[in-house]
């Protein structure tokens, strides 16, 4: 069923404000696993196609986290045929309803991300970025830091311990200040 | 699995490089540990932010509005996608301006007795607006008093402490322990009650259910009818209606008649509005210390949850001024209620607030009527039930007061010590004296002494001279045959019969003829901490007065935590005759009121302080109201005004240390109520009962205590003055505070109906 302009623009409005959410739903869905975008690509087509079926006033982001749900678990599928280790299922979606429960503004936490990273040392902060930017595995991107993965795993862990309390940190004070 | 290893292994998780068995171990976690599952979805979140963040993702670039077109292209006609892609760019605009509604989540309004502790897991809401909101999900537990429950339709559930409930829907609770009384009657609902083997649903009725600890669950029904059903079965096992009796009911539906219990609905809005005692409430919260600051006796400030024990003020500060009131709308308090002016001035310290023993009188004393080993036995008088710690094996004190050194003269490592626990406090004079019969040391020696450390060990390192049990003002005695002199000691040298500062005795008592002789040894605190002193006496058998064989010295280690006996190798031997350790305040010699103090202990793990505090609103300063710390010039964890009059609560954390501040300023002349409550979890302050500040991330489990205590000083951190203004009511705890205890504090003590 082809979408309206009024109802593109619900659709338009209702995927910018919640995909970044949706994002954090998936990645609790698969941790660890290749393809959080691709899945989330496919959620957008599907919510997409979908959004003639979409009650307005009812729960978007509840809507859109079902069809993210069925979109990883086909993605969980094919994966499975690769004989991937990955986190229970039932427990994976029980840990995503958290998590997306849990999701703040995520722009505040951009900034707040920002500033923590402001905060690290400067080799820290180039390893941390280093490590998204290079989107290799652990012992790959080891090989190309010339240091041990462990040694870089143990780095690794110390860093995102800091960011991750000092982000928290930061939203909880904005929080109380605002 | 601990902290560390779960966050690598979440870190593994996301970076998806976790083991099979890693993997096993983090899911059994992640299903049992509220904790581990925030921490999950803290990484979640770093992830989908350090992600986004790499990538440069503009949100709109994300939608595949190009695949979606695309799709649709080969569906429909070109035209309906080019008007579809216009469309979304003019709609872009108009969404920003949507706001998405989301259905509110179920919930329980929550009202307490006065009396009431109580906690709730879970999804409780912040009741900053003065009330609890418990949400679906959550977990109650009452420990005492009465709480009231109510859903939106309007029923009414109470709980009688102790008692224990979770809803994971809001009108189907499950009972886990204690009393849950319901009355849905005007409310046309239904509550179903679970129970660990039962099912009891109402139909629009009054009734009450008991899960006792042992035992199949009570039903006690008021009024209407409820039905019963096994919850493994799911069947009816009983249809309930009213009649002046409860019954119990297994699981089979065996029923078994019991007294009907009275409900609490009658009496519950008078109960629910009746006000507490503030003293009894910051009493049945459990602080571990607790002081009005009347100043009841000469000068001490009592624990008022540990009798006897006191703590200490400088002169400056003005005991007798009034506390909060009546006539100022604390009920809880009393017309006679005192608080303490903190002057402000640099004075050190203002109010020492730990919790230590007010010694006074006989405090040991043994005549040696046992028999057997010493070791284990109690003295005659003993204070706070200590017994004796003497070396065992072989037996060198005998409860009959014999001593003898094992083995030959010249076995060092046959020496020992016979002691019992005992920690000075500041502003008293110890007299520790001991009769010692027929000593004959045979080049070895016997002493007696204040010491730090305990052992039921023998061996050199266990005899005052160094190691395990260390001498701190001390005195050894050998026999006249000995050419080495009796000594009196401070600390210790590691040398057999040596010390720090070891001297000779005075006069002919140097070298004693042995047999019988008197010991005493005198230790001054009434200096406080850095200022003890000891003298040394002696008294051999026919002379009526002692004679000071070392005049007074100051110690050199004040860390105290025995007294007792030792001997020093094999061959000596004789029999104490008499032991005893008194105690006297020193009231009048200093200025400094010379009440007893020793270490608070504040963890660092957890805890909270709570305190009503009054500043007047001109000449604010940043002022310290408490600190503590490992030492006079630390401040580990505090809390202080800022010079707007805002309070801020600091707690050093490892590499990023917590300062909350709140928002409003308390320095306008009216008395406030102030708590901090740390835990490893979260940093919260209140004022007046709300929250007004708090930092939740995790905080690792911090170990240690803070030993040093004060209130209305403290070391000049963040450039803070001492406060100016007065104190009243301060409350320590070794664990957190909930929201509703603090609220409840302020509410018992304001008397708020």
């Amino acid at each position: 069923m082809a979408l309206n302009v009024n109802q593109q623009a619900e659709f338009v409005g209702q995927i910018t404000r919640h995909q970044a959410m949706l994002r954090a739903y998936i990645i609790s869905l698969m941790p660890g696993m290749d393809g959080v975008d691709d899945v989330l690509q496919e959620t957008s087509v599907v919510l997409f196609e979908k959004f003639a079926t979409f009650q307005p006033g009812t729960n978007f982001r509840a809507w859109a986290c079902a069809i993210a749900r069925l979109e990883v678990k086909a993605h969980r599928r094919k994966l499975l045929r690769q004989r991937c280790l990955m986190l229970d299922e039932a427990l994976a979606e029980q840990l995503a309803e958290h998590t997306a429960a849990h999701h703040d503004d995520s722009d505040e936490r951009l900034r707040a991300l920002n500033r923590c990273l402001g905060r690290l040392e400067e080799s820290e902060r180039e390893l941390i970025e280093h490590r998204y930017f290079s989107k290799l595995t652990l012992e790959g991107f080891a090989a190309r830091c010339g240091r041990p993965a462990e040694s870089l795993r143990v780095s690794l862990f110390r860093i995102r311990a800091a960011l991750r309390k000092c982000i928290k940190g930061e939203l909880a004070i904005n929080s109380v200040r605002s | 699995m601990n902290r560390r290893e779960l966050e690598m292994n979440l870190q593994d998780l996301f970076d998806g490089q976790i083991e099979a068995e890693a993997l096993h171990t983090l899911e059994q976690q992640l299903r049992a540990d509220p904790d581990a599952r925030d921490l999950y979805r803290d990484y979640a979140h770093l992830h989908n932010a350090m992600q986004l963040r790499a990538d440069g993702i503009d949100l709109l670039h994300v939608v595949p509005m190009n695949r979606v077109i695309a799709r649709r292209q080969r569906r429909y006609l070109r035209r309906a996608v080019i008007s579809t892609a216009a469309a979304l760019v003019v709609s872009t605009v108009i969404a920003g301006l949507m706001i998405a509604t989301q259905p509110q989540t179920p919930r329980l309004t929550a009202t307490a007795t006065a009396d009431t502790r109580w906690t709730v897991d879970g999804e409780a809401q912040d009741p900053r607006k003065g009330e609890w909101l418990v949400t679906k999900g959550s977990t109650v537990r009452v420990l005492s008093g009465t709480v009231k429950l109510q859903p939106e339709s309007g029923a009414a559930l109470v709980m009688q402490g102790p008692a224990h409930a979770s809803f994971p829907e809001i009108e189907k609770p499950v009972l886990h322990h204690g009393w849950l009384w319901i009355d849905s009657a005007d409310s046309g609902c239904s509550v179903e009650v679970g129970t660990p083997e039962l099912l009891v649903r109402d139909v629009g009725t009054r009734f009450g259910v008991r899960v006792p600890e042992q035992g199949p669950a009570e039903v006690h029904l008021i009024d209407g009818r409820v039905d019963v059903f096994a919850k493994s079965t799911t069947e009816k096992i009983a249809s309930l209606e009213p009649e002046e009796r409860g019954v119990s009911i297994t699981a089979a539906g065996e029923l078994t008649g019991l007294v009907l219990e009275r409900d609490p609905f009658p009496d519950l809005d008078e109960l629910l509005t009746r006000p507490a005692s503030y003293m009894t409430t910051v009493r049945s919260q459990n602080p571990v210390g607790y002081w009005r600051l009347d100043d009841t006796v000469g000068g001490a400030l009592l624990d008022e949850v540990t009798p006897g024990f006191a703590g200490r003020r400088h002169p400056a500060v003005k005991t007798g001024e009034s506390g909060p009131s009546p006539a100022g709308g604390f009920c809880g308090f009393g017309e006679e209620n005192r608080a303490v002016h903190v002057p402000g001035l640099a004075v050190k310290p203002p109010l020492l607030l730990g919790s230590a023993a007010v010694h006074s009188g006989v405090l040991f004393r043994d005549d040696f009527d046992g028999e057997g080993s010493l070791h284990g036995t109690q003295p005659d008088v003993t204070l706070n039930g200590t017994q004796w710690m003497a070396v065992s094996s072989p037996s060198n004190f005998g409860a009959d007061g014999g001593f003898e050194g094992a083995g030959e003269a010249t076995a060092s490592d046959r020496g020992g010590s016979a002691t019992l626990a005992f920690t000075p406090v500041d502003g008293m004079v110890y007299t520790l004296e001991a009769s010692l019969r027929g000593v004959n040391s045979k080049g070895a020696w016997i002493a007696l002494g204040f010491a730090d450390g305990r052992s039921s060990k023998g061996g050199k390192n266990r005899r005052f001279a160094n190691g395990e049990v260390s001498g701190r003002a001390w005195m050894l005695v050998r026999d006249g045959t000995e050419t080495r002199p009796n000594q009196a000691l401070l600390g210790t040298s590691g040398t057999t019969g040596g010390g720090a500062d070891a001297s000779a005795w005075a006069g002919p008592l140097a070298h004693a003829p042995g047999g019988d002789l008197d010991l005493r040894v005198i230790l001054d605190t009434a200096g406080g901490p850095g200022n003890w002193t000891a003298t040394w006496w002696a008294k051999p058998s026919g002379d009526k007065d002692y004679t000071k064989v070392r005049d007074s010295a100051a110690l050199i280690n004040e860390s105290i935590s025995s007294v007792g006996f030792a001997v020093s190798a094999g061959g000596i031997s004789g029999t104490i005759d008499h032991f005893s350790l008194r105690a006297a305040p020193v009231t009048s010699r200093h200025a400094m009121p010379k009440q007893a103090h020793r270490p608070a202990n504040v963890a660092r793990k957890e805890g909270a302080v709570s305190l009503w505090i009054r500043r007047e609103p001109r000449g604010i300063r940043r002022e310290m109201l408490w600190s503590a710390g490992e030492n006079p010039r630390d401040a580990s964890i505090h809390a202080h005004l800022t010079e707007d009059g805002r309070v801020g609560f600091f707690i050093e954390n490892g590499r990023y240390d917590v300062l909350v501040n709140s928002e409003e300023s308390v320095a306008d002349g009216r008395w406030h109520h102030l708590a901090a409550s740390w835990s490893p979890s979260s940093v919260n302050l209140y004022v007046d009962g709300r929250l007004v500040a708090n930092d939740t991330d995790h905080r690792g489990i911090q170990q240690g205590t803070l030993p040093e205590l004060r209130f209305g000083g403290g070391p000049p951190v963040f450039n803070a003055a001492p406060f100016r203004g007065w104190i009243d009511e301060i409350a320590l705890w070794d664990r957190s505070l909930t929201i509703a205890e603090v609220q409840h504090q302020v509410r018992s003590a304001e008397g708020v109906k």
